[in-house]
């Protein structure tokens, strides 16, 4: 420890204090804040994962719910929200709901109703404006989730034997990751290892400028060709 | 008006002055406490690619008033064995010395409430008291990690007191005054590059830090250590009185930037009204390229203008320069506070003790030997022809 050594400590605290300086003033002046004003703004880019409320679907094709009352969603609830009540119709030998109820001041938006769900009926909506003045509005009754399930129903083909899709919690369609991915054991949470060479692709507030201006080139160019 | 006056009592007189001169420092201080506190967390927001408070009035600049109303409506929670007559004065007393520093702080030319000839000795006997209210308030708590945090900043304090008292010692020699509104003088008189800054950089840097310490602000806030302790000393309180902790430790801050700015930037010297005139019609005409139409007009106004450069005008050029360079240091204050991360404790003791004080130790002696030099052999004279360089001209 001679005079050289904390001399040589000081010249590199403060080179480090400088470099840390000039980082937050680039942060400060020149970059823009990633604020979203919610209220007035709303971030249009919720992730697939999202988990808003419990919904129902319909088929658009024949505009029937397609809840069979089979009840696996409410064996499968933990916080036991979902209130089913149903009767059998005496020609069809179908099973018609009488009543389905989720008490959203319980839910804990688990999801594993909708994985429960053997007939696709039930899908995790985005929607999270869900306050209520009487808590006793918070049960949703079969029409609510029906309607507010509309925008993520589908009209179905029923000559095509529909293969079951990747569920959106798993990250499939960002990675490209196959079956054979997802069974493996190293992942985690249903997520796949990300492949080799995997880009995330990020909002504008998060890319770096040159990206951007890239990413701009390259659709130019794109236009220019067609 | 002025009979009415005279013809009260001198005791008096010397009261209402003294009440008059503290309403303003006060005004003055719970002012500059509203825009630091929102500058601060604009600027850590700025800094975070954040926006701040933005509802409050306009850009949310109206946010801290809303703040210390909140506080000012709040229930005041006592614990059951505080020791009351500590415990109800320590928010008090951390406040006073905050408010205390403004005394002899020169605004402008003149422009001191009390202009100490002692300025120095009185501004390290004032820090003195906090230490006093940061152990009050730890002690009257009657709560082990009180005291165990007033502890660790009555420690801080201490130690960082004593380099900072000791960095000052540089300037203080340069001047030859311990009076705050004659080193202000004399930096005038040098010139922007005879400011303190230059000559005393050493001692100006270890102000900075030691006086960062002394604040308890970031990297060196271990006496509150939000996301890590407890709030430390002032744990148990509530309420206003912890609005009181808060207020003081914004106000000390703006107080030892008024102190640095008048040490070492020069406080209130600065261009005149006059002189920026000047030097825009000198901008204006390319530098002599042209006519200088302000300078001419400027010259044939003669007298008449002659009152911008004096009383009034003065002083509110001179208070513009002094507030400018306070924000200025504020500024680098928090910009530091959001950049750094915090030290450890035995980090803090080091830098403290193996760091600070041998350099400012340093800097005195330095300080001595250039200063002898200069004097003694006039500033090292090297004569390249006609122009004559004076190596040491800094420390006459």
């Amino acid at each position: 420890m001679g005079i050289a050594s904390y001399l040589g400590e000081a010249w590199r605290a403060g080179k480090s204090f400088l470099t840390g300086m000039g980082i937050t003033f680039r942060e400060m002046v020149f970059r823009p804040p990633i604020t979203v004003m919610y209220p007035e703004q709303k971030d249009p880019n919720i992730p697939p994962w999202f988990r808003g409320i419990p919904l129902l679907k319909t088929n658009l094709r024949t505009g029937e719910y397609k809840c069979t009352s089979c009840g696996q969603c409410v064996e499968a609830c933990p916080p036991k929200v979902i209130t089913l009540e149903w009767h059998q119709d005496p020609e069809t030998k179908k099973k018609v709901v009488d009543r389905y109820a989720i008490d959203m001041s319980r839910c804990m938006l688990c999801n594993l109703c909708v994985e429960a769900c053997p007939f696709d009926s039930l899908v995790m909506g985005y929607d999270y404006e869900l306050c209520k003045i009487h808590p006793e509005n918070l049960v949703f009754e079969f029409e609510d989730l029906l309607r507010m399930g509309l925008k993520y129903s589908s009209a179905e083909d029923p000559s095509v034997k529909k293969k079951g899709d990747t569920p959106p919690w798993v990250f499939h369609k960002l990675t490209n990751a196959t079956e054979d991915d997802i069974q493996d054991v190293n992942g985690y949470l249903g997520r796949p290892p990300l492949p080799k060479g995997y880009e995330p692709t990020l909002k504008p507030q998060f890319q770096r400028p040159e990206q951007t201006a890239q990413d701009e080139a390259a659709k130019k160019d794109g236009e220019e060709a067609n | 008006m002025v009979a009415f006056w005279q013809s009260l009592p001198p005791l008096l007189q010397t009261w209402l002055i003294g009440l008059g001169k503290g309403t303003l420092i006060l005004i003055w201080a719970l002012a500059n406490f509203a825009v630091v506190l929102m500058l601060d967390r604009k600027i850590s927001a700025w800094i975070q690619n954040r926006l701040g408070p933005w509802r409050v009035g306009l850009w949310g600049w109206i946010q801290p008033i809303a703040d210390l109303f909140k506080l000012f409506v709040k229930e005041f929670i006592d614990p059951n064995n505080v020791d009351r007559p500590l415990y109800l004065l320590a928010p008090f007393v951390s406040f006073l010395p905050a408010i205390l520093v403004w005394l002899i702080i020169p605004f402008w030319n003149g422009g001191t409430a009390m202009d100490l000839d002692i300025g120095i000795i009185y501004i390290a006997a004032i820090t003195g008291f906090d230490v006093i209210a940061v152990f009050m308030s730890g002690w009257g708590s009657d709560n082990k990690y009180s005291l165990l945090g007033s502890m660790r900043g009555a420690a801080q304090m201490i130690s960082y007191e004593v380099t900072l008292v000791l960095s000052i010692i540089g300037v203080v020699m340069m001047a030859g005054s311990l009076r705050l509104s004659d080193i202000v003088m004399i930096q005038d008189q040098r010139g922007v590059f005879g400011w303190f800054l230059f000559p005393q950089i050493i001692g100006f840097i270890v102000y900075l830090i030691a006086s960062l310490a002394e604040l308890n602000r970031t990297p060196f806030d271990l006496v509150e250590a939000e996301s890590e302790l407890v709030a430390g000393y002032h744990t148990e309180y509530s309420g206003f009185r912890w609005g009181f902790f808060m207020v003081a430790e914004y106000v000390h801050q703006v107080g030892w930037a008024a102190i640095a700015a008048s040490l070492f930037l020069g406080g209130w010297s600065g261009p005149s009204i006059p002189d920026v005139l000047w030097g825009l019609g000198n901008v204006l005409n390319i530098f002599g390229a042209l006519p200088n139409p302000i300078g001419n007009a400027m010259i044939s106004a003669g007298d008449a203008i002659a009152f911008l450069d004096q009383g009034v005008w003065a002083a509110i050029t001179g208070m513009f320069w002094f507030v400018f360079k306070i924000y200025v240091l504020i500024f680098l204050g928090m910009w530091i506070r959001w950049t750094l991360p915090r030290v450890r404790i035995d980090q803090l003791m080091d830098l403290g003790w193996k760091f600070l004080l041998p350099v400012s130790l340093f800097n005195i002696f330095l300080t001595g030997i250039l200063k002898y030099a200069a004097i003694q052999w006039d500033g090292l004279p090297i004569k390249l022809g006609a122009i004559t360089i004076r190596l040491l001209g800094l420390w006459t």
